[in-house]
């Protein structure tokens, strides 16, 4: 996945193979059970993982033990990692957001969240360690977000952002759930366009 | 709800499918190639959207987060099918020795992709596998003084064993690991071990071990002697 690392785009500009990705060594390194490689896959994605859990279950507390838990699945599920297959930034993420839309669902809380995403909200800049990267990448994916129909803006946050399912969603926005799902499609191809996706 | 699952992609990679759609999806998904190539590009779309959220994480969660994981095990990686066995009265303590042993093996063999040796690796693979396989399997764990652990798996049946060295200490440009096979109460050399699996981890396959009673490391001076010239670090009999 092309992020925020530095000098990725540059590489895919200019037609190179999109190589090398600092993590997937150290994954590489994980996976054999090397704790010191675990550390410094720990300290690239902690503040990704623990934004984006964060954002979903909502409570700081809990959200830190969700990023634990997250971690943990990273450390155990290292040697079946197939770097082929994605982005170990991608594949973290990923675990890290089904865990988050999990604690979710499970939640009795959960019916107290709001029932619209807000979209002014964000992550505290002035605390971030490299500020301008995060900074770049947030003003990126909310250029793009602004590039999606409103239904479908709405919609990929609320399942998203929020982790409810497309049903929920759709009963949320009073739309057609086959409707909801057509746009979290439309969106998220809009979004991988706009943002350059390429894995 | 999965009367037209191509329309799913999106929901899929947001998590916004229930469980059972979710796994109604990943059936089709393991079908449909195209699916699952929209599918990868919507999680990096998605990763995106999250890596967005960046923020700072309280500081004490680093050291929770490490401690746990070192009293965590990993989980095994696909080497072997051993479900596809034949089942024997063995069978299932194969299956455990498997689980315990599969992620040092399989971290081992790995070690060897590393260094490049292929044909090695292709060989040890397959050997590894076979022992692993063994209805017989078993295994043997120890420490070793000094620091680090050596693990032999072993088949009776196949008369393999497989030592794995895990993290034995760096030593001085002058010495070396020699591992041995101790047979009618003499030591056998068994080769010197490589210098880059010291503080690492590497496995070796021993091809016969009929007769064997047990298996050892000791240190010798740079490149190995023909016989010990010091007490084994660590010695591990084989049945």
């Amino acid at each position: 996945m092309p992020g925020p690392e530095r000098g990725r785009r540059a590489e895919n500009d200019e037609g190179d193979p999109p190589y090398e990705d600092p993590l997937e060594p150290l994954m590489a390194r994980v996976a054999r059970g090397d704790e010191q490689a675990f550390g410094a896959v720990y300290d690239a994605l902690a503040g990704s993982v623990f934004g984006l859990v964060r954002r979903v279950v909502r409570d700081p507390v809990r959200a830190e033990e969700v990023t634990q838990e997250v971690f943990l699945q990273v450390w155990q599920k290292a040697p079946r990692f197939d770097a082929s297959r994605g982005r170990p930034k991608t594949w973290v993420l990923t675990l890290a957001h089904r865990r988050a839309v999990d604690v979710v669902r499970h939640d009795q809380a959960a019916s107290d969240r709001d029932q619209r995403y807000d979209w002014t909200g964000g992550p505290a800049y002035d605390q971030v360690a490299d500020e301008v990267t995060v900074r770049l990448e947030h003003q990126a994916v909310r250029r793009c977000l602004e590039t999606l129909t409103e239904l479908q803006r709405e919609a990929v946050g609320l399942a998203y952002y929020q982790g409810h399912t497309y049903a929920e969603t759709a009963s949320i926005l009073d739309a057609n759930p086959a409707t909801v799902k057509t746009r979290l499609r439309d969106g998220l191809i809009r979004l991988r366009d706009c943002l350059g996706v390429t894995a | 709800m999965t009367s037209d699952p191509h329309n799913l992609s999106g929901a899929y990679a947001l998590d916004a499918l229930d469980a059972a759609e979710r796994d109604a999806y990943e059936s089709h998904l393991a079908e449909c190639s195209d699916c699952a190539e929209e599918v990868r590009g919507f999680r990096a779309t998605a990763a995106r959207l999250g890596a967005a959220e960046e923020t700072h994480v309280p500081e004490h969660l680093r050291r929770t987060v490490l401690d746990a994981v070192a009293r965590t095990p990993q989980e095994r990686p696909v080497v072997v099918d051993l479900a596809s066995h034949p089942r024997t009265r063995w069978a299932t303590r194969a299956l455990l020795v498997a689980a315990s042993l599969a992620l040092v093996v399989g971290a081992a063999v790995f070690g060897v992709t590393q260094r490049d040796r292929a044909d090695d690796m292709a060989a040890q693979q397959e050997a590894i596998t076979a022992v692993l396989s063994a209805p017989d399997a078993a295994m043997v764990s120890s420490p070793v003084e000094g620091g680090g652990t050596v693990r032999v798996l072993q088949s009776a049946e196949l008369a393999k064993a497989v030592m794995v060295v895990s993290d034995l200490p760096k030593l001085a440009e002058d010495e070396d690991y020699q591992m041995w096979t101790q047979s009618d109460g003499a030591m056998h050399s068994a080769g010197v071990l490589p210098r880059d699996e010291q503080g690492s981890r590497g496995a070796h396959v021993m091809d016969d071990v009929t007769g064997v009673t047990a298996v050892a490391i000791s240190i010798e001076p740079a490149g190995g002697s023909e016989e010990p010239t010091s007490d084994p670090i660590v010695l591990i009999e084989t049945t």
